[in-house]
């Protein structure tokens, strides 16, 4: 697996990990984040 | 597509969504298969990626509170389900 020049979709959850987080952690490996998003199943 | 819920059947439910398509057949992706690859953000693959700083400070924290083998062993489940088709 390589994330380097890939195109990312973060999809968080409010009581997991939020998608701010996903798109910073996919930043630092080389990604392009396209769209943060977070969920909420309550 | 990067997954970051906390429960293993969630996590399930999203990956099939994005992989084989809806699996409860009540949204727009019922029947639809993306094919897209997904994992989730605490996969050791994430995090042997990212800068060790980064996953720390953003990740670890939430990650300590998941039952993480069994969130791993569902995402893989479906991207399995996907290399295989």
């Amino acid at each position: 697996m390589e994330l380097r020049g890939k195109k990312v979709i973060a999809i968080g959850e409010r009581d997991g990990v939020q998608a701010t987080a996903i798109a910073e952690v996919a930043k630092s490996a080389g990604a392009e984040v396209l769209l943060e998003l977070n969920q909420c199943f309550v | 597509m990067i997954l970051g819920a906390a429960e293993p059947d969630y996590v399930e439910m999203m990956a099939e969504t994005v992989t084989a398509g809806d699996p409860t057949y009540t949204g727009p992706l019922a029947g639809v298969s993306l094919g897209l690859p997904v994992y989730h953000v605490t996969e050791p693959e994430m995090k042997a990626l990212s800068d060790p700083a980064v996953y720390r400070d953003q990740i670890e924290l939430s990650e300590l509170a998941m039952e993480t083998e069994r969130i791993w062993e569902r995402v893989r489940q479906a991207r399995g389900r996907t290399e295989t088709a």
